[in-house]
């Protein structure tokens, strides 16, 4: 990777950026003081190019016009000479608006996404027992207070930018939309970061472009820095079943709703990767899904790790208890007796054995006397006064999907090159250059393929202007699906180095590997969670997790095991939970041995985390507790209403 | 003014406003952005760094505090043998904090290791300054409990040898 410029700061403009305050509103006036030629405002209209942004087929204004879609949209970029400079000067400056009459225009919607099968039956003769339930999960919407700065500066004919991003070929393309400079000449050279909820998939791109125009308005290296924006978007989940005399569901209707904001990015994904989430593991005679997505003047929803499966997994997870409590049993002894050995084959996720789901969900049920606390919470429920027993325990168990669906897979053209030369090494052209542990591991897997014994032989071709786009980094599909395609294209470029002249090139498509359906399950996993609420301070707290997981092939065991627990701490406490001193996480993992696509990690244990806890804080504030993230006000309240 | 102190071993010479918060300084005149975060004071507990090897939030340290003191990032601490210690430490332990907030945590735990700290409570509400929910509270404990045991060690031998 080419090195940084080293340009003096003196030499460089420092930009700082004006958020607006409130969505849905119209700019009526926006007053600059008079700025003398070491400063520069940027707006919407001083773009030499478009200003948008696209994604997926989807836009999104880089910065706000005339009208104000959510809080937080960037209304102007400011630079000048150094960032004190700058904040000064933005003082200086007044944003008036109105708020609008008309909803603000908020790009187009995909129609619903319904998904079947079998003939439905109304419940007229009441043979049936009717169960409703709802899962629902508010808006997280907050800066991730972590600073980062995106640098613009031009040498000779080529402009360079340095960012933390998911996706290079976005901030290419973004930069040169905006300024009309040829992609060819754009280079950009990665920071390093840590995208906990994919917070640097959007935003960087939309920082290069501004960062770029000011480089190219004043002749200088310019730097623009923010703050990441992590905006998980509301859910809500209605699902109503019917049950025959056996307690066993036989026909069953789920409505999700989704609300991503301002602007929706690939949401034609988000319900294809939900609706793999809402499909019930357990037989039914009928089924209906729809996944419905709506807009709001809120900062657009970010992937948040998951895009949609996570949630919708945690919403069946929390359905299925309900039903188990229903019936009067526990979720554990519920499940033995309404799944089979296999579940059934959709056009979302493939029939596969649920045998190494059970294998995890006996494990944490065993390690967290699950069944022995679950029975005694629902009893003791009622034996304690007004409040109730405040004690819960949840389970949740899933298996993981990864990467894009074959729909998506198969309109996008991320591909890669691998070429073995005539020195008798490999190498590789792709723009998923990421973490020198996940480089180590590819060159291992492919030098054993091509090169046995002589990693140092396989190269990742530093970033220029004939990188090829692998696409976005986002739902692990770098580190999962891109592997298996590495491996693939090493074994097929093993026989061609033996029958073709040197060099030979073998380009491979990162998604070509299409299922029957949208998703492979990957992965197997169980989650349990107990929870506490404090009869005083009605502060909801975590005592305990136990979880246990199971993947095809494990590369790094101890980053594994840190990605669980990081995973599931950051769910705890993204939904309000405090955790004790005494808190632990009991983890247990294994590995099956098998060459199966490795799942995504963050996926999985998001959404068995979120199950479980949903469960556990039914269980222990029963309906009063309806939505996550909760606060202690918000429990104190629910109970006092409810009471 | 002009403020005379000494960031990872070099003695500066610093003209700057008296108010300028650590955090900041460090960013941008000494161009430490990889490792400093600057959030205003909103206690991310990302900008950590040793102020005459106490812990220290940089963004709430103004520019007049550090005049005569000794400050270390992440950058320069990491090359040193007391971070070997507390990364035997993860190891033993087997929990390491996330990328985003490891040179934070470190630090913390570097200042809890030096002073010798193994009081659960106390551990943990040093702790608690650094937001980031990557690791739970038994393994943070632990972590100081095996660095001040790696430490002890390391000074043991270096006396024997001596």
């Amino acid at each position: 990777m080419a090195n940084r410029k080293n340009f003096s700061r003196y030499n460089m403009r420092c930009g700082i950026l004006l958020h607006a305050k409130a969505g849905a509103e119209r700019i009526s006036e926006l007053k600059l003081p008079d700025l003398d030629a070491r400063y520069l405002a940027l707006t919407g209209s001083d773009l030499p190019g478009s200003n948008e942004i696209e994604f997926f087929g989807r836009t999104m204004p880089l910065i706000a016009k005339e009208t104000i879609s959510f809080q937080d949209q960037i209304v102007m970029a400011l630079f000048a000479p150094d960032y004190e400079s700058a904040m000064l000067m933005m003082r200086e400056i007044e944003l008036k608006t109105e708020p609008l009459e008309e909803t603000p225009e908020m790009g187009t919607l995909p129609d619903s996404l319904e998904y079947g099968w079998g003939e439905m039956e109304e419940n007229a003769e009441g043979k049936y027992k009717e169960i409703e339930t709802s899962f629902s999960l508010t808006r997280i919407s907050r800066r991730n207070k972590r600073l980062y700065t995106v640098t613009a500066w031009m040498e000779g004919l080529n402009m360079h930018i340095e960012a933390p991003s998911q996706w290079v070929e976005l901030i290419r393309e973004t930069v040169e939309k905006a300024t009309g400079y040829p992609k060819r000449n754009i280079i950009v050279h990665l920071l390093p970061y840590t995208a906990k909820h994919d917070e640097f998939l959007i935003e960087p791109a939309i920082l290069a472009a501004i960062a770029a125009t000011a480089t190219i308005k004043t002749g200088l290296p310019s730097e623009i820095r923010d703050e990441g924006y992590f905006s998980r978007p509301a859910v809500n989940v209605r699902r109503k079943v019917l049950m025959d005399e056996d307690t066993k569901p036989v026909f069953e209707t789920v409505d999700m709703t989704v609300d991503q904001g301002a602007f929706a990015f690939a949401p034609e994904e988000y319900q294809r990767q939900a609706m793999a989430g809402i499909i019930p593991p357990y037989p039914l005679k009928g089924f209906r899904g729809t996944i419905k997505i709506i807009s709001s003047p809120s900062h657009p929803a970010s992937f948040c790790g998951s895009l949609g499966y996570s949630e919708a997994l945690a919403a069946t997870e929390y359905h299925i208890s309900r039903l188990a409590e229903a019936a009067g049993t526990t979720p554990n002894l519920y499940r033995m007796t309404i799944e089979k050995e296999k579940r059934k084959f959709t056009d979302y996720i493939p029939g596969y054995d649920l045998d190494g789901q059970k294998k995890c969900r006996v494990s944490v049920v065993s390690a967290s006397s699950f069944d022995r606390k679950w029975s005694a919470n629902t009893f003791q429920k009622e034996e304690f006064g007004l409040l109730g027993y405040l004690k819960g325990i949840g389970i949740a168990t899933g298996a993981g999907i990864a990467g894009f669906s074959t729909t998506l897979s198969k309109e996008t053209g991320f591909s890669a090159m691998m070429t073995f030369t005539q020195k008798q090494n490999v190498t590789i052209n792709t723009s998923a250059v990421t973490h020198p542990g996940t480089m180590k591991i590819w060159k291992k897997r492919i030098s054993e393929k091509i090169i046995p014994g002589r990693p140092d032989g396989v190269m990742f071709l530093e970033p220029g202007p004939d990188t090829m786009d692998t696409g976005p980094d986002v739902l692990a599909r770098i580190v999962s699906s891109f592997t298996l395609q590495l491996d693939s294209a090493a074994k097929r470029l093993a026989v061609l180095k033996e029958t073709e002249k040197l060099p030979v090139s073998l380009r491979f498509d990162a998604e070509n590997t299409y299922y029957p359906c949208e998703f492979e399950n990957t992965g197997n996993g169980a989650v349990v969670c107990e929870v506490k609420i404090d009869k005083a301070t009605m502060i909801p707290s975590v005592t305990g997790v136990w979880g246990s997981f199971a993947f095809p092939s494990i590369m790094d065991r101890s980053s594994l095991e840190n990605s669980l627990r990081r995973t599931i701490m950051m769910t705890l406490r993204e939904n309000g939970m405090d955790i004790p001193l005494s808190f632990r996480i009991h983890l247990d993992i294994t590995e099956d041995g098998t060459d199966d696509t490795i799942s995504s990690v963050q996926q999985l244990a998001r959404g068995l985390t979120l199950g479980a806890l949903s469960n556990a804080m039914h269980q222990a504030a029963g309906d009063l507790a309806s939505s996550l993230p909760i606060s202690a006000a918000e429990i104190n309240e629910a109970f006092r209403e409810g009471v | 003014m002009k403020i005379d102190c000494t960031i990872d071993g070099k003695t500066l010479t610093l003209s700057l406003n008296s108010d300028k918060p650590l955090s900041l300084i460090l960013r941008e005149n000494t161009g430490d952005d990889a490792v400093v975060n600057h959030c205003n004071g909103a206690m991310c507990g990302l900008c950590t760094v040793l102020v005459d090897g106490k812990a220290m939030l940089s963004c709430m340290v103004p520019a007049f505090e550090i005049r005569g003191k000794t400050v270390t990032t992440f950058d320069s601490f990491r090359k040193t043998k007391n971070m070997k210690d507390i990364e035997k430490a993860y190891e033993s332990v087997g929990s390491f904090p996330c990328q985003d907030c490891y040179a934070s945590r470190s630090l913390i735990f570097e200042s809890l290791i030096d002073e010798g700290i193994t009081d659960p409570e106390e551990i943990l509400k040093e702790l608690s300054i650094i937001k980031c929910p990557c690791m739970d509270p038994e393994d943070e404990i632990n972590i100081v409990l095996k660095g001040i045991e790696a430490r002890r060690k390391r000074n043991v031998r270096r006396t024997q040898f001596a």
